[in-house]
Protein backbone atom coordinates (compact mmCIF):
# COMPACT_ATOMS: atom_id res chain seq x y z
CA UNK A 1 0.00 0.00 0.00
CA UNK A 2 2.49 2.78 -1.28
CA UNK A 3 2.43 6.41 -0.39
CA UNK A 4 0.47 7.83 -3.46
CA UNK A 5 0.85 10.55 -5.73
CA UNK A 6 1.35 13.32 -6.08
CA UNK A 7 4.93 12.44 -4.02
CA UNK A 8 6.69 14.97 -1.70
CA UNK A 9 8.32 16.48 -4.39
CA UNK A 10 5.41 16.77 -6.74
CA UNK A 11 3.30 18.45 -3.54
CA UNK A 12 5.81 20.83 -2.62
CA UNK A 13 6.43 21.80 -6.17
CA UNK A 14 2.72 22.75 -6.38
CA UNK A 15 3.03 24.19 -3.62
CA UNK A 16 5.73 26.45 -4.92
CA UNK A 17 3.71 27.38 -7.88
CA UNK A 18 0.79 28.92 -5.84
CA UNK A 19 2.42 30.77 -4.09
CA UNK A 20 4.45 32.34 -7.21
CA UNK A 21 1.26 33.17 -8.23
CA UNK A 22 -1.67 33.77 -5.90
CA UNK A 23 -5.05 34.16 -7.14
CA UNK A 24 -6.48 37.79 -6.36
CA UNK A 25 -9.75 37.12 -4.57
CA UNK A 26 -8.64 36.94 -0.63
CA UNK A 27 -11.49 34.69 0.31
CA UNK A 28 -9.96 32.33 -2.05
CA UNK A 29 -6.10 33.19 -1.43
CA UNK A 30 -7.18 32.12 2.39
CA UNK A 31 -8.76 28.77 0.86
CA UNK A 32 -5.62 27.64 -0.85
CA UNK A 33 -2.91 28.99 1.65
CA UNK A 34 -4.40 26.46 4.25
CA UNK A 35 -4.75 23.91 1.46
CA UNK A 36 -0.53 25.03 0.35
CA UNK A 37 0.01 24.85 4.60
CA UNK A 38 -1.75 21.18 4.90
CA UNK A 39 0.83 19.93 1.91
CA UNK A 40 3.70 21.27 3.51
CA UNK A 41 2.67 19.67 6.44
CA UNK A 42 1.89 16.24 5.25
CA UNK A 43 5.31 16.55 3.50
CA UNK A 44 7.10 17.14 7.00
CA UNK A 45 5.10 14.21 8.51
CA UNK A 46 5.79 11.98 5.56
CA UNK A 47 10.18 13.18 5.76
CA UNK A 48 9.94 11.94 10.20
CA UNK A 49 7.73 8.71 9.50
CA UNK A 50 8.31 7.05 6.17
CA UNK A 51 11.31 4.98 6.77
CA UNK A 52 9.34 3.33 9.71
CA UNK A 53 5.93 3.16 7.77
CA UNK A 54 7.82 1.65 5.44
CA UNK A 55 9.60 -0.98 7.65
CA UNK A 56 6.14 -1.99 9.01
CA UNK A 57 4.51 -2.18 5.12
CA UNK A 58 7.53 -4.54 4.32
CA UNK A 59 7.19 -6.60 7.31
CA UNK A 60 3.40 -7.03 6.99
CA UNK A 61 3.52 -7.97 3.41
CA UNK A 62 6.55 -10.56 4.00
CA UNK A 63 3.82 -12.14 6.67
CA UNK A 64 1.07 -12.28 4.26
CA UNK A 65 2.94 -13.34 1.38
CA UNK A 66 5.23 -15.81 2.55
CA UNK A 67 8.02 -13.77 1.09
CA UNK A 68 11.47 -12.69 1.90
CA UNK A 69 12.30 -9.71 -0.58
CA UNK A 70 13.24 -6.39 0.66
CA UNK A 71 11.47 -4.53 -2.39
CA UNK A 72 8.67 -2.57 -1.49
CA UNK A 73 7.83 -2.04 -5.11
CA UNK A 74 8.06 -5.43 -6.07
CA UNK A 75 6.07 -7.12 -2.30
CA UNK A 76 2.90 -4.57 -3.63
CA UNK A 77 2.83 -6.01 -7.13
CA UNK A 78 2.98 -9.12 -5.97
CA UNK A 79 0.39 -8.33 -3.34
CA UNK A 80 -1.60 -7.17 -6.23
CA UNK A 81 -1.15 -9.94 -8.91
CA UNK A 82 -2.54 -12.24 -5.83
CA UNK A 83 -5.55 -10.59 -4.86
CA UNK A 84 -6.61 -10.03 -8.86
CA UNK A 85 -5.74 -13.05 -9.12
CA UNK A 86 -8.31 -14.88 -6.70
CA UNK A 87 -4.93 -16.71 -4.71
CA UNK A 88 -5.02 -13.84 -1.95
CA UNK A 89 -9.25 -14.23 -1.06
CA UNK A 90 -11.00 -11.55 1.26
CA UNK A 91 -10.59 -12.92 4.60
CA UNK A 92 -9.78 -11.46 8.27
CA UNK A 93 -6.22 -11.80 8.31
CA UNK A 94 -5.58 -9.94 5.32
CA UNK A 95 -8.10 -7.23 5.78
CA UNK A 96 -6.27 -7.03 9.57
CA UNK A 97 -3.00 -6.45 8.32
CA UNK A 98 -3.67 -4.24 5.16
CA UNK A 99 -5.90 -1.94 7.90
CA UNK A 100 -2.48 -2.08 9.94
CA UNK A 101 -0.84 -0.50 6.76
CA UNK A 102 -3.93 1.56 6.32
CA UNK A 103 -3.66 2.94 9.65
CA UNK A 104 -0.07 3.54 9.77
CA UNK A 105 -0.66 5.33 6.30
CA UNK A 106 -3.18 7.62 7.57
CA UNK A 107 -0.50 9.00 10.36
CA UNK A 108 1.40 10.33 7.39
CA UNK A 109 -1.81 11.80 4.74
CA UNK A 110 -4.01 12.77 7.88
CA UNK A 111 -3.62 11.58 11.34
CA UNK A 112 -6.73 13.21 12.52
CA UNK A 113 -8.61 10.73 10.40
CA UNK A 114 -8.53 7.39 11.85
CA UNK A 115 -11.68 6.40 13.72
CA UNK B 1 -18.76 35.29 -22.04
CA UNK B 2 -19.65 38.38 -20.43
CA UNK B 3 -22.57 38.87 -17.91
CA UNK B 4 -23.49 41.46 -20.84
CA UNK B 5 -23.77 38.81 -23.73
CA UNK B 6 -25.51 36.38 -21.49
CA UNK B 7 -28.15 39.35 -20.99
CA UNK B 8 -28.59 40.08 -24.37
CA UNK B 9 -29.05 36.64 -25.51
CA UNK B 10 -30.96 35.37 -22.78
CA UNK B 11 -33.59 38.36 -22.30
CA UNK B 12 -35.89 36.67 -25.72
CA UNK B 13 -35.71 33.42 -23.69
CA UNK B 14 -37.11 34.57 -20.22
CA UNK B 15 -39.66 36.95 -22.02
CA UNK B 16 -40.87 34.04 -24.34
CA UNK B 17 -41.01 31.75 -20.64
CA UNK B 18 -42.43 34.11 -18.15
CA UNK B 19 -43.87 36.50 -20.30
CA UNK B 20 -43.31 40.18 -22.22
CA UNK B 21 -43.27 41.92 -19.00
CA UNK B 22 -40.45 39.99 -17.79
CA UNK B 23 -36.80 41.87 -18.00
CA UNK B 24 -33.30 40.98 -16.87
CA UNK B 25 -31.63 43.65 -14.61
CA UNK B 26 -28.76 41.54 -13.70
CA UNK B 27 -26.78 38.49 -14.56
CA UNK B 28 -23.96 37.47 -12.61
CA UNK B 29 -21.24 34.81 -12.98
CA UNK B 30 -21.96 32.27 -9.76
CA UNK B 31 -19.36 29.20 -10.33
CA UNK B 32 -16.88 28.27 -12.71
CA UNK B 33 -17.22 24.44 -12.21
CA UNK B 34 -15.38 22.51 -14.87
CA UNK B 35 -18.41 21.09 -16.08
CA UNK B 36 -20.86 23.27 -15.93
CA UNK B 37 -21.58 27.36 -15.88
CA UNK B 38 -23.94 28.64 -13.64
CA UNK B 39 -25.26 31.85 -14.02
CA UNK B 40 -27.31 34.00 -11.54
CA UNK B 41 -29.98 35.79 -13.33
CA UNK B 42 -32.23 39.02 -11.79
CA UNK B 43 -35.32 39.62 -13.38
CA UNK B 44 -38.51 42.19 -12.49
CA UNK B 45 -40.30 39.30 -11.14
CA UNK B 46 -37.88 36.55 -9.67
CA UNK B 47 -34.99 35.52 -9.73
CA UNK B 48 -33.18 32.86 -12.05
CA UNK B 49 -30.36 30.60 -12.69
CA UNK B 50 -29.18 29.48 -15.77
CA UNK B 51 -27.12 26.47 -16.30
CA UNK B 52 -24.36 26.27 -19.33
CA UNK B 53 -22.31 23.96 -21.16
CA UNK B 54 -18.61 25.03 -19.87
CA UNK B 55 -16.62 22.51 -22.51
CA UNK B 56 -13.77 21.78 -19.76
CA UNK B 57 -13.10 18.43 -18.73
CA UNK B 58 -14.41 16.52 -15.44
CA UNK B 59 -14.70 13.08 -14.13
CA UNK B 60 -16.87 10.26 -16.15
CA UNK B 61 -19.36 11.28 -18.70
CA UNK B 62 -21.74 13.33 -17.54
CA UNK B 63 -25.39 13.58 -19.75
CA UNK B 64 -25.44 17.29 -21.36
CA UNK B 65 -27.30 20.46 -19.72
CA UNK B 66 -30.37 19.00 -22.17
CA UNK B 67 -30.23 16.07 -20.79
CA UNK B 68 -29.98 17.05 -17.04
CA UNK B 69 -32.91 19.49 -17.31
CA UNK B 70 -35.36 16.66 -18.80
CA UNK B 71 -34.48 14.89 -15.71
CA UNK B 72 -34.64 17.67 -13.71
CA UNK B 73 -38.24 17.94 -14.84
CA UNK B 74 -39.34 14.49 -14.60
CA UNK B 75 -38.62 14.30 -10.90
CA UNK B 76 -39.92 17.81 -10.58
CA UNK B 77 -42.90 16.46 -11.87
CA UNK B 78 -42.98 12.91 -9.49
CA UNK B 79 -42.63 15.49 -6.62
CA UNK B 80 -39.12 15.71 -5.34
CA UNK B 81 -37.61 19.27 -4.61
CA UNK B 82 -36.49 20.41 -7.17
CA UNK B 83 -36.23 23.74 -9.37
CA UNK B 84 -38.50 24.24 -11.81
CA UNK B 85 -37.51 24.25 -15.20
CA UNK B 86 -38.27 27.31 -17.74
CA UNK B 87 -37.03 26.73 -20.43
CA UNK B 88 -34.05 24.43 -22.31
CA UNK B 89 -31.18 25.82 -24.50
CA UNK B 90 -30.43 23.06 -27.35
CA UNK B 91 -27.39 24.98 -29.51
CA UNK B 92 -28.46 28.19 -28.81
CA UNK B 93 -25.88 30.56 -31.26
CA UNK B 94 -24.60 32.39 -28.45
CA UNK B 95 -25.29 29.99 -24.90
CA UNK B 96 -25.03 26.97 -26.20
CA UNK B 97 -26.35 24.02 -24.72
CA UNK B 98 -27.98 24.74 -21.12
CA UNK B 99 -31.15 25.33 -19.20
CA UNK B 100 -33.02 28.17 -17.77
CA UNK B 101 -34.86 27.40 -13.75
CA UNK B 102 -36.39 29.11 -10.91
CA UNK B 103 -33.67 30.07 -8.14
CA UNK B 104 -34.19 28.22 -5.06
CA UNK B 105 -33.45 29.38 -1.73
CA UNK B 106 -31.71 27.47 1.02
CA UNK B 107 -27.81 27.12 2.16
CA UNK B 108 -25.75 24.24 0.81
CA UNK B 109 -22.28 24.45 2.33
CA UNK B 110 -22.16 21.24 4.05
CA UNK B 111 -20.33 22.31 7.55
CA UNK B 112 -22.99 25.40 7.57
CA UNK B 113 -26.22 22.96 7.14
CA UNK B 114 -24.08 20.51 10.05
CA UNK B 115 -23.16 22.99 12.59
CA UNK B 116 -26.08 26.03 11.84
CA UNK B 117 -28.11 25.91 15.77
CA UNK B 118 -31.12 27.08 13.74
CA UNK B 119 -31.25 23.70 11.92
CA UNK B 120 -30.97 21.32 14.21
CA UNK B 121 -34.54 20.77 14.24
CA UNK B 122 -33.69 20.07 10.16
CA UNK B 123 -31.21 17.95 10.56
CA UNK B 124 -33.21 15.81 12.61
CA UNK B 125 -35.31 14.95 9.99
CA UNK B 126 -33.54 15.35 6.90
CA UNK B 127 -32.37 11.65 6.70
CA UNK B 128 -36.44 10.79 6.39
CA UNK B 129 -36.60 14.16 3.97
CA UNK B 130 -34.13 12.72 2.15
CA UNK B 131 -35.37 8.66 1.60
CA UNK B 132 -38.84 10.56 0.70
CA UNK B 133 -37.18 12.21 -2.05
CA UNK B 134 -35.21 9.27 -3.17
CA UNK B 135 -38.33 7.32 -3.23
CA UNK B 136 -40.05 9.61 -5.24
CA UNK B 137 -37.04 9.74 -8.16
CA UNK B 138 -36.40 6.06 -7.95
CA UNK B 139 -39.99 5.40 -8.37
CA UNK B 140 -40.24 7.41 -12.24
CA UNK B 141 -40.56 4.62 -14.50
CA UNK B 142 -37.75 4.32 -16.69
CA UNK B 143 -39.50 4.02 -19.57
CA UNK B 144 -40.30 7.58 -19.20
CA UNK B 145 -36.72 8.60 -19.01
CA UNK B 146 -35.32 6.77 -22.49
CA UNK B 147 -32.28 9.40 -23.28
CA UNK B 148 -30.95 8.27 -20.38
CA UNK B 149 -28.01 5.98 -20.09
CA UNK B 150 -28.10 2.52 -18.48
CA UNK B 151 -25.20 2.23 -15.89
CA UNK B 152 -25.63 -0.63 -13.69
CA UNK B 153 -22.78 -2.02 -11.19
CA UNK B 154 -21.10 -4.14 -13.81
CA UNK B 155 -20.84 -0.77 -16.37
CA UNK B 156 -19.49 1.49 -14.03
CA UNK B 157 -16.72 -1.09 -12.69
CA UNK B 158 -15.39 -1.61 -16.37
CA UNK B 159 -15.07 1.84 -16.43
CA UNK B 160 -13.78 3.41 -12.96
CA UNK B 161 -11.15 0.43 -13.49
CA UNK B 162 -10.15 1.20 -16.86
CA UNK B 163 -9.72 5.26 -15.29
CA UNK B 164 -8.41 3.82 -12.31
CA UNK B 165 -5.67 1.40 -14.48
CA UNK B 166 -4.78 4.43 -16.35
CA UNK B 167 -3.00 6.32 -13.34
CA UNK B 168 -0.47 3.38 -13.42
CA UNK B 169 -0.44 3.03 -9.31
CA UNK B 170 -0.46 -0.31 -8.01
CA UNK B 171 -2.78 -0.15 -5.11
CA UNK B 172 -3.68 -3.34 -3.71
CA UNK B 173 -6.46 -1.95 -1.78
CA UNK B 174 -8.24 -1.21 -4.85
CA UNK B 175 -7.69 -4.20 -6.38
CA UNK B 176 -9.42 -6.00 -3.55
CA UNK B 177 -12.60 -3.96 -3.84
CA UNK B 178 -12.88 -3.73 -7.56
CA UNK B 179 -12.17 -7.89 -6.95
CA UNK B 180 -14.51 -8.17 -4.33
CA UNK B 181 -17.60 -6.07 -5.94
CA UNK B 182 -17.21 -7.63 -9.06
CA UNK B 183 -17.78 -11.06 -7.64
CA UNK B 184 -20.66 -9.28 -5.43
CA UNK B 185 -23.14 -7.71 -7.80
CA UNK B 186 -26.50 -7.94 -6.07
CA UNK B 187 -29.38 -8.63 -8.37
CA UNK B 188 -31.40 -5.41 -9.87
CA UNK B 189 -34.59 -6.49 -11.45
CA UNK B 190 -35.80 -3.15 -11.74
CA UNK B 191 -33.42 -0.13 -13.05
CA UNK B 192 -34.62 3.23 -11.81
CA UNK B 193 -33.90 6.59 -12.31
CA UNK B 194 -30.47 7.40 -9.91
CA UNK B 195 -29.40 10.93 -9.30
CA UNK B 196 -25.71 9.93 -9.10
CA UNK B 197 -24.31 12.45 -7.10
CA UNK B 198 -26.83 12.42 -3.91
CA UNK B 199 -25.47 14.25 -1.39
CA UNK B 200 -24.85 17.34 1.26
CA UNK B 201 -23.01 19.96 -1.25
CA UNK B 202 -25.79 19.17 -3.61
CA UNK B 203 -29.21 19.72 -1.51
CA UNK B 204 -30.38 23.67 -1.02
CA UNK B 205 -31.58 23.34 3.16
CA UNK B 206 -33.89 25.55 4.88
CA UNK B 207 -35.40 26.00 7.94
CA UNK B 208 -38.07 23.87 6.54
CA UNK B 209 -35.88 20.97 5.44
CA UNK B 210 -34.56 20.41 1.95
CA UNK B 211 -35.71 22.87 -0.56
CA UNK B 212 -34.04 22.03 -3.72
CA UNK B 213 -31.78 18.81 -5.09
CA UNK B 214 -28.91 19.94 -7.18
CA UNK B 215 -26.70 19.02 -10.05
CA UNK B 216 -28.26 15.92 -12.09
CA UNK B 217 -25.37 15.83 -14.45
CA UNK B 218 -24.21 12.47 -13.14
CA UNK B 219 -27.82 11.12 -14.01
CA UNK B 220 -28.44 7.51 -15.33
CA UNK B 221 -30.70 4.58 -15.12
CA UNK B 222 -29.35 1.68 -12.86
CA UNK B 223 -29.42 0.21 -9.48
CA UNK B 224 -31.37 3.02 -6.80
CA UNK B 225 -29.52 2.00 -4.03
CA UNK B 226 -26.37 3.71 -5.36
CA UNK B 227 -28.06 6.87 -4.12
CA UNK B 228 -28.54 5.92 -0.44
CA UNK B 229 -25.28 4.40 -0.95
CA UNK B 230 -23.48 7.40 -1.98
CA UNK B 231 -25.48 8.96 0.54
CA UNK B 232 -23.23 7.07 2.97
CA UNK B 233 -20.03 7.43 2.13
CA UNK B 234 -17.87 8.90 4.98
CA UNK B 235 -15.95 12.00 2.34
CA UNK B 236 -20.19 13.53 2.30
CA UNK B 237 -19.97 13.32 6.39
CA UNK B 238 -17.81 16.20 6.79
CA UNK B 239 -17.00 16.78 10.27
CA UNK B 240 -19.45 14.45 11.23
CA UNK B 241 -17.99 11.11 11.01
CA UNK B 242 -19.93 9.45 13.92
CA UNK B 243 -23.29 10.31 11.48
CA UNK B 244 -23.36 7.55 8.75
CA UNK B 245 -25.53 9.00 6.31
CA UNK B 246 -24.55 12.18 4.81
CA UNK B 247 -22.57 13.23 8.25
CA UNK B 248 -26.93 14.26 9.56
CA UNK B 249 -28.44 10.18 10.46
CA UNK B 250 -28.05 6.57 10.91
CA UNK B 251 -28.26 3.73 8.44
CA UNK B 252 -31.26 1.98 10.28
CA UNK B 253 -33.06 5.38 9.74
CA UNK B 254 -32.32 5.90 5.89
CA UNK B 255 -33.28 1.98 5.56
CA UNK B 256 -36.83 2.71 7.82
CA UNK B 257 -38.03 5.70 6.13
CA UNK B 258 -36.79 4.63 2.23
CA UNK B 259 -38.81 1.17 3.21
CA UNK B 260 -41.85 3.03 4.29
CA UNK B 261 -41.90 5.67 1.23
CA UNK B 262 -41.23 3.20 -1.22
CA UNK B 263 -42.92 0.08 0.07
CA UNK B 264 -40.33 -1.85 -0.36
CA UNK B 265 -37.75 -4.00 1.73
CA UNK B 266 -33.47 -3.36 1.85
CA UNK B 267 -31.65 -5.41 2.07
CA UNK B 268 -28.78 -3.90 4.35
CA UNK B 269 -25.82 -5.92 2.79
CA UNK B 270 -26.98 -4.27 -0.48
CA UNK B 271 -26.54 -0.73 0.95
CA UNK B 272 -23.15 -1.76 2.08
CA UNK B 273 -22.25 -2.86 -1.10
CA UNK B 274 -23.20 0.32 -2.41
CA UNK B 275 -21.34 2.24 -0.09
CA UNK B 276 -18.11 0.32 -0.60
CA UNK B 277 -18.90 0.73 -4.58
CA UNK B 278 -18.88 4.93 -3.72
CA UNK B 279 -15.62 4.89 -1.36
CA UNK B 280 -13.83 2.89 -4.59
CA UNK B 281 -15.51 5.51 -6.77
CA UNK B 282 -14.68 8.23 -4.49
CA UNK B 283 -10.66 7.17 -4.05
CA UNK B 284 -10.79 6.85 -7.98
CA UNK B 285 -11.78 10.55 -8.45
CA UNK B 286 -9.48 11.51 -5.85
CA UNK B 287 -6.60 10.21 -7.93
CA UNK B 288 -8.07 12.10 -11.44
CA UNK B 289 -8.24 15.20 -9.51
CA UNK B 290 -4.42 14.77 -8.90
CA UNK B 291 -3.41 13.39 -12.07
CA UNK B 292 -5.54 15.87 -13.56
CA UNK B 293 -2.88 18.19 -11.87
CA UNK B 294 -0.07 16.13 -12.71
CA UNK B 295 -0.69 15.52 -16.40
CA UNK B 296 -1.20 19.66 -16.60
CA UNK B 297 -4.57 19.21 -17.72
CA UNK B 298 -5.46 22.18 -14.32
CA UNK B 299 -2.58 22.70 -12.29
CA UNK B 300 -3.78 23.26 -8.75
CA UNK B 301 -2.21 22.78 -5.82
CA UNK B 302 -6.11 21.64 -4.19
CA UNK B 303 -6.27 19.04 -6.91
CA UNK B 304 -2.72 17.84 -5.76
CA UNK B 305 -3.48 17.69 -2.28
CA UNK B 306 -6.61 15.76 -3.04
CA UNK B 307 -4.34 12.83 -4.58
CA UNK B 308 -3.25 12.26 -0.80
CA UNK B 309 -6.70 11.64 0.47
CA UNK B 310 -6.84 8.26 -1.46
CA UNK B 311 -5.05 6.87 1.94
CA UNK B 312 -8.43 8.09 3.66
CA UNK B 313 -10.50 6.08 0.79
CA UNK B 314 -8.66 3.09 1.05
CA UNK B 315 -8.86 3.10 5.22
CA UNK B 316 -12.58 3.81 4.48
CA UNK B 317 -12.55 0.76 1.97
CA UNK B 318 -10.87 -1.90 4.51
CA UNK B 319 -13.45 -0.81 7.26
CA UNK B 320 -16.22 -1.79 5.36
CA UNK B 321 -14.23 -5.29 3.56
CA UNK B 322 -13.10 -6.00 6.93
CA UNK B 323 -17.03 -6.01 8.24
CA UNK B 324 -17.19 -8.54 5.29
CA UNK B 325 -14.57 -10.55 5.78
CA UNK B 326 -16.08 -11.05 9.18
CA UNK B 327 -19.37 -12.01 8.33
CA UNK B 328 -20.98 -9.14 10.38
CA UNK B 329 -24.24 -8.26 9.28
CA UNK B 330 -24.47 -4.61 8.00
CA UNK B 331 -25.66 -1.98 9.75
CA UNK B 332 -29.73 -1.59 9.47
CA UNK B 333 -30.74 -5.12 10.06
Amino acid sequence: MPLNRPTQDELLEAVAEYLSQPVVDAAADRFYRRVACNAVELVRREQALQSDFQQSERQHLQLLLNATSDELAELNQRLNAAIASGELALTPALTKALLAIAELKLGIDNPRYAL
Amino acid sequence: MTPATVQEALQPIVADALGPECHIDQCRRLTAGASAATWWVGTNQQPLILRLEAGGEQFGTGVGKTVEAKTQQAAGDAGAPVAKVFSILENHPQLGNGYLMQALGGESLAPKILKAPELEAVRAGLTRQCAEALSKIHSIPSAELPFLPLQDAAEQLDSLQQIHQSFGETLPVFTLAFRWLSDNIPPCPQPALVHGDFRLGNFLITEQGLNGILDWELTHLGDPMEDLGWLCVRAWRFNRPDKAVGGFGDRHQLIEAYEQARGVQVNPEHLRYWELFGTLKWGVICQYQAHSHLNNQVRSVERAAIGRRVAETEYDMLQLLNAIAHNTPAEGH
